[in-house]
C-alpha cells in the first residue's frame, strides 16, 4: 500500500500527517517506509532520529559544447523547449539552471558538437529511524530549479516488502507533485478550514481525478467554524477521513520537532483507524 | 542598424514595457529606412524567457536593445551576443529612439 500525503496549499500539515501516520503504524507493528519527497525543503527527518545508511548523488545530463566543432547553426537553441541554449553568430551559451536534461540538443546537432556530461542536482539519503521506520529523503541542491529527477530517483528506493509506504509530497499541483503521485495507490489530501485551504483543495482534487487515484481528506486545525470544506466534500462525494483539532498542544509539539501522537497518545489509535479506512477504500 | 524595443503596444507611440523578456511586443526598428517590424511575444513559459527573448534579437540580427533592465540570464546572453542594451524605462518608443540617436540614453552594462 503506497500512500502519498499531499496538499494544494503549503503549511496545512502534510508532514504532520505523514510523520504521525508512519509513527502510529509502526507502533502498531507494521513494516513502514517513510519517504520525504518534498525535496526542496525536506523536513520529515526533524521528527525522527535517523541513522543514515547511504547517500547517493542525483545527476542529470547537461550539454557539453565542443566550441571548435560548433557551426552556430542554432538548431539546438530552436529545439530546446526550455531556452537553455542561446546561439549567436560568434557564441554559444548553455544556461545550466534552465536545462532539464532531456538531451534533444545533442540529438539535433548536425556536426556532433554537443555531448552530454553529468551534473549533480541533489541527493537521495536512506536510513532507519530509532522506531524502525525505513526512511528516505530527496534533497535538491540550492539554486536548482526542478526537484523532479530527485523525486524519481528517490522513488526507486520504494521497498515492495513493506506493509505501507508513505510519501510526504511537495505542496502544490505542479510537476514535482505529479511525479510523486505516479504509481501511488492512495492520495491522502491534507487541508485546513480556510478559504485558501478550500481553493487549493479544489486544485488538488482536479489533478487527482485526472490521474485516477483514490483519495480522501484529512482536515487539520479543525475548529468547526469554517464549514465550507465539509460542504464541498459532501457535494463532491469525497470522504473526510479524519479531523485534527486546532490545539495548542499539537502546535507546540510540532514547533518543538516532536510527533504529537507521542504527547497525545490517543492519536496513535486515530491514525491506525485512518489507515484502516484508506485500506478499505483502496480495496474497492 | 537594427534596434529592438520591448513595448506594451505594437506602435511607435507605445510605452517601453516595464519588463524586457515578458514584454507583450518587440519592435525591430531599422534606422536607415525608418521602418519597423512587430513581433508578438506570446511565449508564456515559466522559466527561460530571458534567453528566449535574446534569441529573438539574435535571429533578427539586432545590434541594440532598448528596454527595461533585463534579468541575469538575458543580460549574460546579450553580452555574449554583443548586443548593446539601453535603459528605456518610462519612455515612449519615439522618444527613446530620438534620445538614442542624440546619445542621451544610458547604456546598461
Amino acid at each position: 500500500m503506497k500512500i502519498a500525503v499531499l496538499s494544494g496549499k503549503g503549511g496545512t500539515g502534510k508532514t504532520t500527517v505523514a510523520t504521525n501516520l508512519a509513527y502510529s503504524l509502526r507502533q502498531n507493528g507494521k513494516k513502514v517506509q517513510l519517504l520525504d519527497a518534498d525535496a526542496e525543503e525536506p523536513n520529515s527527518h526533524i521528527f525522527f532520529n535517523v541513522d543514515y545508511v547511504t547517500e547517493e548523488p542525483v545527476n542529470i545530463l547537461i550539454p557539453n559544447i565542443d566550441r571548435s566543432a560548433c557551426t552556430h547553426c542554432g538548431k539546438c537553441a530552436q529545439a530546446c523547449e526550455f531556452s537553455a541554449i542561446s546561439v549567436s553568430q560568434k557564441h554559444i551559451m548553455v544556461f545550466e539552471y534552465l536545462c532539464h536534461g532531456c538531451g534533444v540538443c545533442s540529438m539535433v546537432c548536425p556536426v556532433n558538437a554537443i555531448s552530454e556530461m553529468p551534473k549533480e542536482i541533489g541527493k537521495v539519503r536512506v536510513g532507519l529511524t530509532h522506531e524502525g521506520i525505513v526512511f528516505g529523503e530527496g534533497v535538491l541542491n540550492i539554486g536548482e530549479p526542478s526537484p523532479v529527477r530527485v523525486i524519481r530517483q528517490m522513488k526507486k528506493h520504494i521497498d515492495q516488502n513493506m506493509d505501507v509506504v508513505i510519501l510526504d509530497s511537495p505542496p502544490g499541483t505542479s510537476c514535482p507533485v505529479i511525479e510523486t503521485l505516479q504509481g501511488i495507490d492512495f492520495a491522502l489530501l491534507v487541508t485546513e478550514p480556510t478559504p485558501f485551504g478550500l481553493h487549493d483543495l479544489k486544485l488538488s482534487i482536479s489533478i487527482i481525478r485526472n490521474l485516477n487515484v483514490e483519495t480522501g481528506v484529512v482536515l487539520n486545525r479543525y475548529d468547526g467554524v469554517y464549514t465550507k470544506i465539509e460542504k464541498y466534500l459532501n457535494k463532491e462525494n469525497i470522504p473526510l477521513l479524519m479531523t485534527i483539532p486546532y490545539d495548542v498542544i499539537i502546535a507546540r509539539s510540532y514547533s518543538n520537532g516532536q510527533l504529537f501522537s507521542k504527547v497525545r497518545k490517543e492519536y496513535v489509535e486515530e491514525f491506525i483507524k485512518l489507515f484502516q479506512r484508506i485500506e478499505a477504500m483502496a480495496a474497492c | 542598424m537594427k534596434i529592438m524595443l520591448a513595448t506594451n503596444e505594437p506602435s511607435l507611440e507605445s510605452q517601453i514595457a516595464d519588463r524586457f523578456a515578458r514584454a507583450p511586443y518587440f519592435l525591430v526598428y531599422e534606422d536607415k529606412s525608418n521602418k519597423y517590424k512587430v513581433i508578438e511575444n506570446n511565449a508564456d513559459i515559466s522559466r527561460g524567457m530571458g534567453p528566449k527573448a535574446v534569441q529573438i534579437a539574435i535571429d533578427n540580427k539586432v545590434k541594440v536593445l532598448i528596454s527595461a533592465l533585463p534579468g541575469g540570464n538575458a543580460m549574460e546572453a546579450l553580452k555574449s551576443s554583443e548586443i548593446d542594451v539601453y535603459d528605456g524605462r518610462g519612455l515612449k518608443v519615439s522618444e527613446a529612439l530620438e534620445k538614442f540617436k542624440n546619445g542621451e540614453l544610458k547604456k546598461v552594462s
